[in-house]
Protein backbone atom coordinates (compact mmCIF):
# COMPACT_ATOMS: atom_id res chain seq x y z
CA UNK A 1 0.00 0.00 0.00
CA UNK A 2 1.30 3.41 -0.90
CA UNK A 3 0.04 6.59 0.75
CA UNK A 4 0.88 10.04 -0.48
CA UNK A 5 0.91 13.15 1.64
CA UNK A 6 2.12 16.72 1.91
CA UNK A 7 5.53 17.16 3.52
CA UNK A 8 5.38 19.46 6.52
CA UNK A 9 9.13 19.60 7.05
CA UNK A 10 12.15 18.41 5.02
CA UNK A 11 13.98 15.13 5.66
CA UNK A 12 13.33 11.42 5.50
CA UNK A 13 12.64 9.05 8.36
CA UNK A 14 12.31 5.29 8.16
CA UNK A 15 11.09 3.42 11.20
CA UNK A 16 8.40 1.55 13.02
CA UNK A 17 4.96 3.15 13.07
CA UNK A 18 3.43 3.92 16.45
CA UNK A 19 -0.32 4.30 16.23
CA UNK A 20 -1.38 7.02 18.61
CA UNK A 21 -5.09 6.59 18.93
CA UNK A 22 -6.92 9.37 20.70
CA UNK A 23 -10.34 8.31 19.54
CA UNK A 24 -13.32 9.92 21.22
CA UNK A 25 -14.35 8.36 24.50
CA UNK A 26 -17.94 7.17 24.36
CA UNK A 27 -19.89 8.60 27.24
CA UNK A 28 -23.06 6.91 28.42
CA UNK A 29 -26.19 8.86 29.19
CA UNK A 30 -26.58 7.83 32.80
CA UNK A 31 -29.47 9.10 34.94
CA UNK A 32 -28.69 10.36 38.41
CA UNK A 33 -30.84 10.98 41.47
CA UNK A 34 -31.39 14.54 42.76
CA UNK A 35 -29.31 13.59 45.82
CA UNK A 36 -26.36 12.85 43.56
CA UNK A 37 -26.22 16.37 42.08
CA UNK A 38 -23.90 17.94 44.70
CA UNK A 39 -21.52 14.99 44.30
CA UNK A 40 -21.50 15.39 40.52
CA UNK A 41 -20.73 19.11 40.88
CA UNK A 42 -17.85 18.27 43.21
CA UNK A 43 -16.49 15.73 40.73
CA UNK A 44 -16.69 18.36 38.00
CA UNK A 45 -14.85 20.92 40.13
CA UNK A 46 -12.15 18.41 41.01
CA UNK A 47 -11.66 17.55 37.35
CA UNK A 48 -11.33 21.27 36.56
CA UNK A 49 -8.71 21.74 39.28
CA UNK A 50 -6.74 18.71 38.12
CA UNK A 51 -6.90 19.86 34.50
CA UNK A 52 -5.72 23.30 35.49
CA UNK A 53 -2.65 21.96 37.22
CA UNK A 54 -1.87 19.70 34.24
CA UNK A 55 -2.09 22.59 31.79
CA UNK A 56 0.08 24.79 33.99
CA UNK A 57 2.73 22.11 34.24
CA UNK A 58 2.79 21.60 30.44
CA UNK A 59 2.96 25.37 30.03
CA UNK A 60 5.96 25.57 32.37
CA UNK A 61 7.71 22.76 30.56
CA UNK A 62 7.24 24.43 27.17
CA UNK A 63 8.27 27.86 28.46
CA UNK A 64 11.43 26.28 29.80
CA UNK A 65 12.23 24.23 26.69
CA UNK A 66 11.04 26.46 23.87
CA UNK A 67 10.30 29.92 25.23
CA UNK A 68 7.23 31.78 26.46
CA UNK A 69 5.91 32.49 22.97
CA UNK A 70 5.33 28.79 22.31
CA UNK A 71 3.54 28.42 25.62
CA UNK A 72 1.04 31.15 24.73
CA UNK A 73 -1.50 28.64 23.35
CA UNK A 74 -1.94 27.25 26.85
CA UNK A 75 -3.17 30.64 28.05
CA UNK A 76 -6.07 30.19 25.65
CA UNK A 77 -6.61 26.72 27.13
CA UNK A 78 -6.72 28.16 30.65
CA UNK A 79 -9.27 30.77 29.57
CA UNK A 80 -11.52 28.04 28.18
CA UNK A 81 -11.05 25.96 31.32
CA UNK A 82 -11.98 28.84 33.60
CA UNK A 83 -14.86 30.03 31.45
CA UNK A 84 -17.79 30.98 33.64
CA UNK A 85 -20.41 30.53 30.97
CA UNK A 86 -19.25 27.00 30.27
CA UNK A 87 -19.03 26.03 33.94
CA UNK A 88 -22.41 27.57 34.78
CA UNK A 89 -24.04 25.89 31.82
CA UNK A 90 -22.80 22.47 32.93
CA UNK A 91 -23.99 23.02 36.51
CA UNK A 92 -27.39 24.40 35.40
CA UNK A 93 -28.02 21.48 33.07
CA UNK A 94 -26.93 19.00 35.74
CA UNK A 95 -29.60 20.40 38.04
CA UNK A 96 -32.27 20.38 35.34
CA UNK A 97 -31.59 17.19 33.42
CA UNK A 98 -30.36 14.83 36.16
CA UNK A 99 -27.79 13.10 33.96
CA UNK A 100 -24.22 12.25 34.91
CA UNK A 101 -21.72 15.08 34.60
CA UNK A 102 -19.66 13.33 31.88
CA UNK A 103 -22.70 13.27 29.63
CA UNK A 104 -23.77 16.88 30.27
CA UNK A 105 -20.23 18.16 29.90
CA UNK A 106 -19.75 16.34 26.58
CA UNK A 107 -23.00 17.83 25.25
CA UNK A 108 -22.02 21.38 26.27
CA UNK A 109 -18.57 21.07 24.69
CA UNK A 110 -20.08 19.64 21.49
CA UNK A 111 -22.42 22.61 21.30
CA UNK A 112 -19.57 25.13 21.51
CA UNK A 113 -17.43 23.25 19.03
CA UNK A 114 -20.32 23.32 16.58
CA UNK A 115 -20.84 27.06 17.04
CA UNK A 116 -17.15 27.89 16.59
CA UNK A 117 -16.48 25.58 13.65
CA UNK A 118 -19.27 27.27 11.69
CA UNK A 119 -17.86 30.74 12.10
CA UNK A 120 -16.57 32.68 9.15
CA UNK A 121 -13.34 33.58 10.80
CA UNK A 122 -10.07 31.67 10.75
CA UNK A 123 -9.09 32.69 14.25
CA UNK A 124 -12.38 31.53 15.69
CA UNK A 125 -12.26 28.27 13.75
CA UNK A 126 -8.86 27.58 15.27
CA UNK A 127 -10.35 28.02 18.74
CA UNK A 128 -12.35 24.85 18.04
CA UNK A 129 -9.21 22.78 18.56
CA UNK A 130 -8.45 24.57 21.86
CA UNK A 131 -11.94 23.80 23.14
CA UNK A 132 -11.63 20.22 21.94
CA UNK A 133 -8.21 19.76 23.54
CA UNK A 134 -9.27 21.17 26.91
CA UNK A 135 -12.60 19.34 26.74
CA UNK A 136 -10.89 15.97 26.23
CA UNK A 137 -8.52 16.64 29.10
CA UNK A 138 -11.37 17.52 31.48
CA UNK A 139 -13.34 14.47 30.38
CA UNK A 140 -10.33 12.23 30.91
CA UNK A 141 -10.01 13.57 34.45
CA UNK A 142 -13.74 13.14 35.09
CA UNK A 143 -13.63 9.51 34.03
CA UNK A 144 -10.34 8.98 35.79
CA UNK A 145 -8.78 7.51 32.66
CA UNK A 146 -5.07 7.12 32.24
CA UNK A 147 -3.65 9.84 30.05
CA UNK A 148 -2.39 8.67 26.69
CA UNK A 149 0.85 10.44 26.08
CA UNK A 150 3.84 10.27 23.82
CA UNK A 151 6.13 11.03 26.75
CA UNK A 152 7.17 7.47 27.58
CA UNK A 153 8.00 5.92 24.21
CA UNK A 154 10.39 3.04 24.73
CA UNK A 155 11.94 2.99 21.27
CA UNK A 156 12.39 5.18 18.24
CA UNK A 157 9.16 5.40 16.26
CA UNK A 158 7.21 7.37 13.71
CA UNK A 159 4.01 8.60 15.32
CA UNK A 160 0.89 8.02 13.23
CA UNK A 161 -2.21 9.85 14.44
CA UNK A 162 -5.38 11.36 13.11
CA UNK A 163 -4.39 14.65 14.70
CA UNK A 164 -1.95 15.81 17.36
CA UNK A 165 -3.04 18.45 19.84
CA UNK A 166 -0.68 21.06 21.29
CA UNK A 167 -0.59 19.07 24.55
CA UNK A 168 0.36 15.92 22.62
CA UNK A 169 3.29 17.54 20.86
CA UNK A 170 4.33 19.45 23.97
CA UNK A 171 4.71 16.30 26.03
CA UNK A 172 6.20 14.20 23.23
CA UNK A 173 9.42 12.32 24.01
CA UNK A 174 11.45 14.10 21.32
CA UNK A 175 14.46 11.75 21.21
CA UNK A 176 12.29 8.77 20.41
CA UNK A 177 10.11 10.41 17.80
CA UNK A 178 11.70 10.21 14.37
CA UNK A 179 8.77 11.89 12.69
CA UNK A 180 5.01 12.04 12.61
CA UNK A 181 2.22 11.56 10.12
CA UNK A 182 -1.20 13.11 10.67
CA UNK A 183 -4.39 13.28 8.68
CA UNK A 184 -5.06 17.03 8.94
CA UNK B 1 -23.89 51.24 40.37
CA UNK B 2 -24.91 50.48 36.79
CA UNK B 3 -22.97 52.08 33.99
CA UNK B 4 -23.86 51.60 30.34
CA UNK B 5 -21.90 52.67 27.35
CA UNK B 6 -22.13 52.11 23.60
CA UNK B 7 -19.16 51.63 21.34
CA UNK B 8 -18.40 51.22 17.68
CA UNK B 9 -15.41 48.94 17.35
CA UNK B 10 -12.52 50.67 15.58
CA UNK B 11 -9.89 48.05 16.29
CA UNK B 12 -8.85 46.10 13.13
CA UNK B 13 -9.01 42.79 14.99
CA UNK B 14 -12.42 43.56 16.47
CA UNK B 15 -12.82 41.73 19.75
CA UNK B 16 -11.13 38.55 18.58
CA UNK B 17 -7.83 36.95 19.34
CA UNK B 18 -5.73 38.84 21.85
CA UNK B 19 -8.15 41.73 22.44
CA UNK B 20 -10.88 39.25 23.46
CA UNK B 21 -8.53 37.38 25.77
CA UNK B 22 -7.34 40.63 27.36
CA UNK B 23 -10.92 41.87 27.72
CA UNK B 24 -11.94 38.71 29.58
CA UNK B 25 -8.87 38.71 31.82
CA UNK B 26 -9.50 42.33 32.81
CA UNK B 27 -13.26 41.79 33.24
CA UNK B 28 -12.51 38.96 35.66
CA UNK B 29 -10.48 41.25 37.90
CA UNK B 30 -13.63 43.17 38.80
CA UNK B 31 -16.43 42.27 41.13
CA UNK B 32 -19.08 43.96 38.94
CA UNK B 33 -21.25 42.02 36.52
CA UNK B 34 -20.19 42.75 32.98
CA UNK B 35 -22.54 42.20 30.06
CA UNK B 36 -21.67 42.72 26.42
CA UNK B 37 -24.51 43.14 23.98
CA UNK B 38 -24.41 43.09 20.21
CA UNK B 39 -27.75 43.37 18.45
CA UNK B 40 -30.11 41.14 20.40
CA UNK B 41 -27.39 38.84 21.66
CA UNK B 42 -26.15 39.35 25.18
CA UNK B 43 -23.20 37.56 26.81
CA UNK B 44 -21.22 37.53 30.03
CA UNK B 45 -18.14 39.70 29.47
CA UNK B 46 -16.16 37.48 31.82
CA UNK B 47 -16.53 34.51 29.48
CA UNK B 48 -14.18 34.02 26.55
CA UNK B 49 -16.61 31.60 24.90
CA UNK B 50 -19.41 34.10 25.29
CA UNK B 51 -17.42 36.98 23.91
CA UNK B 52 -16.11 34.99 20.96
CA UNK B 53 -19.56 33.72 20.02
CA UNK B 54 -20.64 37.36 19.66
CA UNK B 55 -18.15 37.68 16.79
CA UNK B 56 -17.44 41.37 17.31
CA UNK B 57 -15.73 42.76 14.22
CA UNK B 58 -14.40 46.13 13.21
CA UNK B 59 -17.41 48.40 12.78
CA UNK B 60 -19.65 46.35 15.10
CA UNK B 61 -21.78 48.28 17.56
CA UNK B 62 -21.62 46.94 21.07
CA UNK B 63 -23.35 47.91 24.25
CA UNK B 64 -21.47 47.43 27.50
CA UNK B 65 -23.36 47.13 30.79
CA UNK B 66 -21.34 47.09 34.00
CA UNK B 67 -23.13 46.71 37.30
CA UNK B 68 -21.46 46.64 40.69
CA UNK B 69 -19.32 48.46 43.25
CA UNK B 70 -16.29 48.83 40.97
CA UNK B 71 -18.22 49.54 37.76
CA UNK B 72 -16.63 52.92 37.12
CA UNK B 73 -13.05 51.62 37.24
CA UNK B 74 -13.98 48.52 35.26
CA UNK B 75 -15.58 50.43 32.42
CA UNK B 76 -12.62 52.80 32.19
CA UNK B 77 -10.17 49.95 31.83
CA UNK B 78 -12.37 47.96 29.43
CA UNK B 79 -12.79 51.04 27.28
CA UNK B 80 -9.03 51.10 26.77
CA UNK B 81 -9.09 47.47 25.63
CA UNK B 82 -11.94 48.12 23.21
CA UNK B 83 -10.24 51.15 21.72
CA UNK B 84 -7.14 49.04 21.07
CA UNK B 85 -4.88 50.94 23.46
CA UNK B 86 -4.12 47.71 25.27
CA UNK B 87 -3.13 44.70 23.24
Amino acid sequence: MMLKGIPASPGIAIGKAFLFDTAQVIVNEKDIKPDDIPGEITRFEEALIKTRSEIISIQKKITHEMGAQHAEIFNAHLLVLEDRMLIEEVIDRLKKEHKCVEYIFTKVIEKYIKVFSKMNDEYLKERTSDIDDVGKRILKNLIGAQEKTLSDLKEQVIVVAYDLSPSDTATMHKNNVMGFVTDI
Amino acid sequence: MLIEKKFIIQNEQGLHARPAAIFVQIANKYESDIVVKKGRQEVNGKSIMGLLTLAVEKGSRIHLKVNGPDAKKAIMELERVISGEMS
